[in-house]
């Protein structure tokens, strides 16, 4: 498919091309690029998300872009429980250190991608889970 | 080492934080800080608390313990949102408990509040500095002086929700009237001594705002408090007035009650309706009305419930256990109406038959015999100080043999008749002592794919085939009672384990043909079970301690009476 957005992370000057399947995913800044033709224009700056970030996050999406879309969470059940079967290709993915981990929070909860944005609270939630507090010094 | 860093050698699990630690950021990763321990502070506390909301409660009070941007994080209001304060007067010290005002708007609930000073400093606290971020505040049963009370509630500004449950020494409808910025949308009066019709009147007036309204329990509330509330309360959405006695006169009061989507009229109307008033009861309810309970409402008739069925045809839970008049017809017309019903309730109607099940009724098969008799169950009634009067005793209902049943349904065909499984949403289904129920129908009518909970206690007509059945329809079952159903034996429960495998609640008490191998199958099928009753079953001690071994999810285990137990001094110990 075409590229129809050029992005690029805070901390470097490489472009990113992003098609319409992939943009389509990135719900909070989709619109930005409606029906712009983005071939000749500026590369648009991404103010949370680093280069090395943003190549995982589009790795991610592009694994994920047939998806279907994801029902919204019910309130009165815990959370963690509506979200189960993480497939062995997301387990594999997530297993990075805590900076890239917190960095992918961000920025799938800057660019809107529900999918990552739930799967990378519930690893770290995981990780919290089942420690008591001196042993939970996550960022100490 | 226990686990593999590479690969998916976690047991299909991610690693928890002390493995991540130990094992996996050592591998991925150079060490860059001190300790080889990643600063992630950069996260806001917003994500934090994001991050929370996945964490289970007890996880949670963990994490808030790790450092203040964590704490501050756990107080955000979408996690606090549900959280309720409960506070034990007898045991919490001042100090802890002043400790709340550093949280904004939460539920509070304080018991055992009595005239002790620890008490009196408490509710001082609650007063001084607590009262403005109260949403709810629960002050059952407590001894608390109108003054006080109205002390506090004079300052709570955002308070929605208050409970006064069995306060005796409050005579507070009249103190409430004169807080002016108390606008709660839900008060719970429920057994309070001193409540009275004027109370009650004051109460709509100062607070118009109620949505939810429990004034059950409150036997010297009369049909003038139920005007009022319905004259008043335009908003209002529950309404509990359990115990409040309505003549048949005065029932046509309920028509004014519109907005209501919950109704509690546990043993309200008593009387009999004349045919007149069966004809207009409630026949401005709207189809708002989703929860309807009516137990114990003697006075109900088949009549009323029939023309009730024709205008609630949103309801989805009705109760009408304990209302002894009613039978086939009433069942039919539920089955045929009210076909989005999520619960039903018709236990203790005795009079209940075959033909109610399959959803026939007709003057010829059913009230043959119109003599008059006296129901067992009407002497539960003298409680209420209702005698009813000779004349209204329901007709004996004849129970229909196996051939009654064939003719009916050949005689009605599969248009004419509405059986039970019409309600194909239904999730809670009670018969119990429904005694004149047997196979020829239940094999049939109780057949609905989402049926969690079942209760056939005391249906003692019905044998293995009607179980067999029973799990062969229903899989989704969690709940089961089949309590003093005296023919079923070891293979329909056998049946009912393989084919049924969530359930967790069985109580099979008083089966006498229950044996050994009942448990034994409970074991061979892995069923997590979490509560059993056996109790009066044939069954023997060593197989009892075999299961308690084998199954960790088993949480409660009635046993008394059990053929082994009665001789050994166990029995007396459970």
């Amino acid at each position: 498919m075409a590229t129809i957005a050029q992005l690029k992370g805070w901390d470097s000057e490489e472009v990113f091309n992003v098609d319409g399947e992939i943009l389509n995913q990135f719900s909070s800044i989709k619109e930005l690029f409606g029906n712009a033709d983005a071939s000749n224009s500026e590369p648009l700056s991404l103010p949370n998300v680093s280069a090395a970030t943003f190549q995982k996050v589009i790795e991610w999406c592009k694994h994920h872009k047939d998806d279907p879309s994801l029902p919204p969470l019910k309130c009165n059940k815990a959370i963690s429980e509506q979200i189960k079967d993480v497939s062995d290709w997301d387990r594999e993915f997530l297993h990075v250190d805590q900076k890239t981990l917190c960095e992918l929070i961000l920025a799938a909860g800057y660019l809107g991608i529900d999918g990552l944005f739930r799967l990378t609270c519930k690893t770290v939630a995981d990780m919290i889970s089942g420690t008591t507090s001196d042993e939970n010094n996550f960022q100490h | 080492m226990a686990y593999v860093v590479e690969g998916t050698s976690y047991m299909g699990r991610p690693p928890t934080y002390n493995e991540y630690l130990r094992e996996v950021l050592p591998a991925v990763h150079e060490p860059t800080g001190t300790n080889g321990l990643i600063d992630i502070d950069f996260l806001p506390t917003e994500m934090i608390a994001h991050i929370m909301q996945y964490l289970t409660v007890s996880d949670r009070k963990d994490a808030a313990l790790v450092c203040k941007k964590w704490y501050q994080a756990s107080m955000a209001p979408q996690i606090q949102k549900n959280m309720v304060i409960s506070v034990k007067s007898s045991v919490t010290k001042p100090r802890p408990f002043t400790a709340l005002k550093n949280r904004q708007d939460f539920h509070l609930s304080l018991s055992d509040v009595d005239g002790s000073s620890n008490s009196v400093e408490l509710l001082g606290v609650c007063d001084r500095s607590l009262s403005p971020k109260l949403l709810t505040l629960s002050l059952k049963g407590t001894r608390i002086s109108p003054d006080t009370l109205v002390s506090i509630l004079k300052k709570c500004s955002n308070l929605t929700s208050l409970d006064i449950s069995c306060c005796n020494q409050l005579i507070l409808a009249e103190s409430l009237a004169n807080i002016p910025n108390l606008r709660l949308k839900k008060i719970s009066l429920v057994s309070c001594k001193d409540l009275t019709d004027a109370g009650v009147v004051t109460l709509c007036t100062s607070q118009p705002t109620i949505e939810e309204l429990d004034i059950s329990s409150n036997s010297q509330l009369t049909a003038i408090s139920v005007k009022h509330v319905a004259n008043k309360l335009k908003g209002i959405r529950s309404l509990n007035i359990t115990k409040i006695k309505l003549q048949s006169s005065e029932a046509k009061i309920l028509n004014e009650i519109t907005s209501c989507s919950k109704l509690v009229l546990n043993a309200c109307l008593l009387q009999l309706w004349v045919k007149s008033e069966a004809d207009s009861a409630f026949s401005s309810w709207s189809s708002a009305l989703q929860s309807l309970d009516m137990s114990y409402c003697s006075g109900l008739s088949n009549q009323v419930v029939v023309s009730m069925c024709q205008r609630l045809t949103n309801l989805q839970q009705l109760d009408l256990s304990s209302c002894y008049r009613i039978d086939d017809v009433s069942l039919r017309e539920i089955s045929k109406c009210l076909i989005s019903l999520t619960k039903l309730s018709v236990a203790w109607c005795k009079h209940i038959t075959d033909m109610g099940l399959i959803g026939v009724y007709h003057e010829g098969f059913a009230h043959t015999c119109a003599k008059e008799c006296r129901c067992g169950r009407e002497k539960d009634f003298a409680y209420f100080e209702y005698t009813p009067p000779v004349k209204d005793i329901a007709p004996r209902v004849v129970i229909p043999t196996v051939g009654d049943i064939n003719a009916a349904l050949q005689h009605f065909g599969a248009e004419g008749r509405f059986p039970l499984w019409r309600m194909n949403k239904l999730r809670s289904l009670d018969l119990s002592v429904c005694g004149k129920i047997s196979d020829a129908s239940v094999i049939d009518a109780i057949d609905f794919p989402e049926l969690t909970e079942l209760n056939l206690a005391m249906c003692s007509r019905l044998t293995d085939k009607s179980v067999i059945a029973i799990a062969s329809h229903n899989g989704l079952l969690e709940k089961v009672n089949l309590s003093q159903c005296h023919q079923i034996t070891d293979q329909s429960v056998a049946a009912l384990l393989a084919g049924c495998r969530r359930i967790v609640h069985l109580n099979i008490s008083g089966c006498p043909l229950i044996t050994d191998l009942t448990i034994d199958c409970i074991i061979k099928h892995r069923i997590h079970l979490k509560s059993l009753d056996v109790s009066m079953c044939n069954i023997s001690l060593e197989a009892l301690e075999r299961l308690e071994q084998l199954s960790p999810s088993l949480q409660t285990i009635h046993k008394r009476y059990t053929a082994a137990a009665s001789t050994t001094q166990d029995a007396f110990l459970i």
